[in-house]
């Protein structure tokens, strides 16, 4: 009998039951996906360098002679418990050339490398891991394939001494060692065959050869303390270094985290309104059943059987479509990392098992508040609409509202619970959308400009010739460089002067303890034009400002003193600032201009920067960035925010993600705002049959319905709106202070976090609540005769 | 007297699992202004059809239903929706009201729709007025659930008046009340039948129907009588000869 009752009620209640449906599955879909994605970016770089088998400790050796000169020095050292290594050919840009001749371009210095001789593996855009390659075909790293529009099939020319090897590009790599777009290190993986072409020029083995070790060991400390004195080392550092690296597609990374935390709170939301709403809905059933004696065990059962039906199949369906939405959003924002988790799907199983759980849960405790009530209660409860609160406040007799504003606002008042629900989930997730717009709109300002140095008017990035002055005769001849650069330019009418900062690497010792550190110093600016946090800037050669980071690894504060090896000779500094960097991840010190450092220890050269000295505005130096680009045929030449967005690099995904993002909250709304709807339209038809029996318009009921749907979406994207500044803050300055900045000035763009995207969700929430109304009209007056 | 309502050959059928069921056959009926109609007749007999087809809220099969002279076929929906709101008023058997208003603001809801009436403030007045005059002003801002069936039928005569129609509808107004109730609303109804407005209702009960001053006495989908109420007489006589009239129907 009982299952004669589920079927009758599954066919009854079709609407409100395919409606619980429908929510379970979105239910399952968004915790499912949210759940996996969660942990895969909570595990993130180490699930990626794991598989990789990228080691605890990092060297990349170059120079002269570098093969084969290391290995035994690694080996020599106790704590490295295992080592791996590459054999390499380093490509500067302009050995790489696309069929038509264009350069690709390579920021710092690419890599040509062959499994066979890797000493980590690689994995295509797919993750699969690559461990081999067609005789013929390149595999291109992930940033540098998208960065110079490759395609598959293109043909790319590799030059260098007398060799020169056209291949096929088979596809994007991901590497996890040199794979963030940070180090500007693209890697071409070819087959053995084409790299030992190159190993066989005796010009390009000798001076373009190397090799990457990836040393496994306990104390990184010690490995790096140990291979602190070997020379020809580009980069000596443990993993926790290019963790950082990643910090930037992490952010990405924690905003579909961010996104899976909403969209589980919407499920949650949504999933607790239906399921109260449904046994609300079949409260006089039960209210009857209770009436002619059966148990309330019994009665209950029937309902968990429904719901547990209902939850299975939903939570089964929403499992499948939470791989490929999971995918979507880990896909789009991860281009270069591989997340995931060893447990695979087994989160999306645990999520969906979750949803069902939940569902039986609300239902189990929904369904517990008939046994206080009587069977008339229940009765009483139910389609009648009956309740023994008071409702809202407001009287039409007492305000000059039109009635279809006036029903909607009352509704509101009157079951304020439901449609708080419908506010809390339209302002958290355009508030995830604002706070990934006010993000993009910063990176893509000049707000940033003064966390990598005092700004310029110009930067000019030409690596090939800034690391040419890398030797121990180039201080003239960037000296040399700089004022020609500067006659050019002045020559042009564009009268200015030229300067370039260096990052230099010390070792650097504060109360017994020595770090190899970064240091920065501009080449021909003055120190005092650097922005300091606190204190102030370093006004002599024996003065230094500091990070946070630094503080943070040393302990070290304004006031102290660090002493630095400057090679030949050894200083005391004292700290008089604390600055804000976003070179080096901020583990930067800075120098006075006169500190006696030499280009021998030079890391890295910055751009060129072209500071212009009759002050011109931003169209003149727009007007001079074409100017230049065609006067030095470069095309790396930027403004400020060009600048910002080149060396944040993560914009266009950035600006990608909000896109996405707001799509998404779209979807989530329309399909939120359709079910609600249509719940509303089911629980209220003996309302609407009576208004219009009493002479409403049909365009009068559907207005009342959208009022309703316009009033709470507004109040939904006023409290987005209003939260959005301190939530960014709160939010994206954690994660801007991962790369250096503690202190962000976001960029609002007013018209587009606070009139487009929220313009954008209340239209789209008005419109689809107005084609669901449409659905009243076949509602009549004549209903009210066969309502019970 | 003006003919409010007129029927010619309305028919209604249903068609239930291929079935055709023909619940008014050539139904042919005048309601002048100022009656006090009485619908009455067995279970299924297509009364409730019947008001509901000439009140507009359904559509005939064939035929027509003049109101005011005007096809109701004819007009748009949204027509009929401004003559319900404005020249029809409407009491069903269960006392519908929007739940989340108080007694008074459900009464003057459809006068705040109607574009005719006078002012805001007049409307109050009104709607105060009625409700003074049906005796419930003292549950204006009551809830819905908060008053008797009795009140609440009350004041769905209070929202059915308020735009001042000309004819009210009423289907079973006293089916859902008790003796003393059903006495009340059916005082009302008769009152504001004597102040002018027509008046067409269907109802089982022969003493509800004794009171309006005519009856139409309906079976399977056919007027089979119709019956003038002597409004002269006392009450009870005029029962006793309504009741004898149905019996000779077969009722």
């Amino acid at each position: 009998m009982f299952g004669r009752i589920l079927k009758k009620d599954l066919k009854r209640n079709k609407t409100m039951n395919i409606i619980l449906f429908l929510f379970v599955i979105i239910a399952s879909v968004f915790f499912a996906s949210g759940i996996y994605n969660f942990v895969s970016v909570m595990n993130g770089t180490d699930y990626m360098f794991e598989k990789a088998g990228i080691g605890d400790y990092q060297l990349i050796a170059l120079g002269e002679n570098a093969i084969g000169s290391f290995e035994g020095k690694i080996k020599a050292v106790p704590e490295v418990e295992s080592y791996s290594f590459d054999t390499v050919i380093y490509m500067s840009k302009g050995d790489v050339f696309k069929e038509s001749g264009k350069q690709i371009n390579i920021e710092n210095v690419g890599m040509l490398l062959s499994p066979e001789r890797a000493g980590m593996t690689f994995f295509d855009k797919d993750d699969n891991a690559i461990t081999s390659v067609a005789p013929g075909e390149v595999y291109v790293s992930s940033s540098a394939f998208r960065e110079n529009n490759l395609s598959v099939g293109d043909k790319l020319t590799f030059e260098l001494g007398d060799v020169k090897v056209t291949l096929t590009v088979a596809g994007s790599l991901k590497d996890a060692f040199l794979g963030s777009s940070f180090f500007g290190n693209p890697r071409f993986l070819v087959n053995d065959a084409s790299l030992q072409k190159f190993l066989d020029d005796e010009f390009a083995f000798t001076y373009y050869g190397g090799e990457l070790f990836y040393i496994k060991t306990d104390d990184t400390a010690a490995v790096g303390s140990a291979l602190s004195d070997l020379e020809n080392v580009a980069y000596s550092k443990p993993v926790s270094m290019i963790k950082m690296a990643y910090v930037m597609n992490l952010i990405v990374a924690f905003i579909v985290v961010i996104l899976s935390i909403c969209l589980m709170i919407v499920s949650f939301l949504v999933l607790r309104f239906t399921i109260n709403f449904s046994i609300g809905e079949d409260f006089r059933e039960i209210g009857v059943m209770k009436a002619i004696g059966i148990k309330d065990k019994k009665i209950r059962t029937i309902y968990f059987t429904k719901y547990a039906v209902i939850a299975i199949i939903g939570s089964a369906i929403g499992f499948f479509l939470s791989i490929p939405f999971g995918k979507l959003l880990l896909d789009s924002m991860t281009q270069d990392m591989i997340l995931g988790s060893s447990w695979g799907y087994a989160w999306n199983i645990l999520g969906s098992v979750c949803v069902t759980l939940m569902v039986i849960l609300f239902a189990y405790l929904s369904t517990s508040k008939i046994r206080c009530l009587t069977p008339i209660d229940a009765v009483r409860s139910g389609q009648t609409g009956e309740r023994f609160k008071k409702k809202g406040g407001i009287r039409i007799a007492k305000n000059i509202m039109r009635p279809s504003w006036y029903l909607a606002i009352n509704d509101i008042f009157s079951s304020p619970k439901r449609f708080v629900t419908i506010i809390v989930t339209f302002s958290l997730c355009t508030l995830l959308v604002l706070m990934i717009v006010n993000t993009a709109n910063t990176m893509n300002s000049d707000k940033l400009v003064y966390l990598f140095g005092p700004p310029s008017d110009v930067y000019i990035t030409d690596n090939k010739k800034a690391t040419s002055f890398m030797h121990a005769d180039g201080e003239a001849e960037l000296d040399e460089y700089l004022d020609e650069l500067a006659d050019e330019f002045t020559k042009e009418g564009m009268p200015c002067t030229a300067r370039i900062r260096m990052i230099y690497t010390y070792q650097v010792e504060y109360e017994g303890n020595t770090y190899s550190y970064s240091f920065e110093q501009d080449w021909r600016s003055n120190v005092s034009e650097f922005k300091m946090a606190e204190g102030v800037a370093p006004s002599n050669e024996r003065e230094v400002a500091i990070t946070k980071q630094f503080t943070e690894l040393t302990g070290a504060k304004i006031g102290d003193t660090i002493r630095i090896d400057y090679g030949d000779k050894k200083e005391e500094l004292l700290i008089t600032g604390c600055f804000q960097s976003m070179n080096q991840l901020g583990k930067v010190i800075l120098l006075h201009e006169d500190a006696p450092t030499d280009f021998s220890h030079l890391t890295s050269p910055s751009q060129f920067m072209i500071d212009f000295t009759d002050n011109p505005d931003q169209k003149t130096i727009d007007e001079r960035v074409k100017k230049i680009k065609d006067l030095t045929g470069n095309d790396e030449v930027f403004n400020a925010t060009e600048f910002c967005v080149d060396c944040v690099k993560v914009y266009d995904i950035m600006d990608a993600v909000a896109k996405l993002l707001l799509l998404i909250t779209l979807i989530v709304v329309i399909l939120i705002t359709i079910l609600m709807e249509r719940s509303f339209i089911a629980d209220e038809k003996s309302e609407i049959a009576i208004a219009k029996a009493v002479g409403f318009k049909d365009s009068t009921v559907i207005k009342w319905h959208v009022h309703r749907f316009f009033i709470v979406a507004f109040v939904a994207m006023l409290l987005a709106v209003g939260l959005s500044m301190p939530m960014t803050d709160l939010c994206i300055s954690p994660i801007f202070g991962m790369m250096g900045a503690s202190d962000i000035d976001y960029n609002y763009d007013i018209f587009r976090s606070f009139v487009m995207y929220p313009g954008a969700i209340l239209i789209v929430t008005v419109v689809t609540a107005f084609l669901t109304a449409l659905y009243t009209r076949k509602i009549r007056s004549r209903d009210t005769a066969s309502i019970e | 007297m003006a003919t409010v309502i007129e029927t010619k050959d309305l028919c209604k059928t249903y068609v239930v699992d291929k079935r055709q069921n023909n619940v008014l056959k050539n139904i042919n009926l005048k309601v002048d202004e100022g009656e006090m109609v009485a619908i009455m007749g067995p279970s299924g007999s297509g009364k409730s059809t019947l008001l509901y087809s000439i009140s507009g809220m359904d559509q005939a099969t064939s035929g027509k239903v003049l109101f005011d002279g005007e096809d109701l076929a004819k007009m748009s929906s949204t027509q009929l929706a401004e003559t319900r709101l404005d020249k029809m008023g409407f009491i069903f058997q269960q006392m519908f009201m929007m739940k989340n208003l108080t007694i008074l603001d459900n009464i003057l809801l459809p006068a705040f729709e109607s574009k005719k009436g006078g002012s805001r403030e007049d409307k109050i007045q009104k709607g105060e007025e009625l409700m003074r005059k049906l005796g419930i002003i003292e549950v204006a801002d009551n809830d819905i659930n908060e008053v008797s069936g009795g009140q609440l039928q009350r004041a769905c005569i209070c929202r059915s008046m308020i735009n001042s129609p000309k004819i009210l509808f009423a289907d079973e107004p006293t089916g859902a009340l008790n003796r003393t109730s059903s006495n009340e609303v059916m005082d009302e109804l008769v009152k504001l039948n004597e102040e002018g407005t027509t008046i067409m209702m269907v109802t089982h009960d022969a003493k509800v129907a004794s009171r309006c001053t005519r009856v139409l006495f309906i079976v399977d989908g056919n007027i089979k009588g119709e019956y003038q109420n002597d409004t002269s007489m006392p009450d009870k006589d005029r029962e006793r000869k309504l009741n004898n009239w149905l019996m000779d129907l077969g009722w």
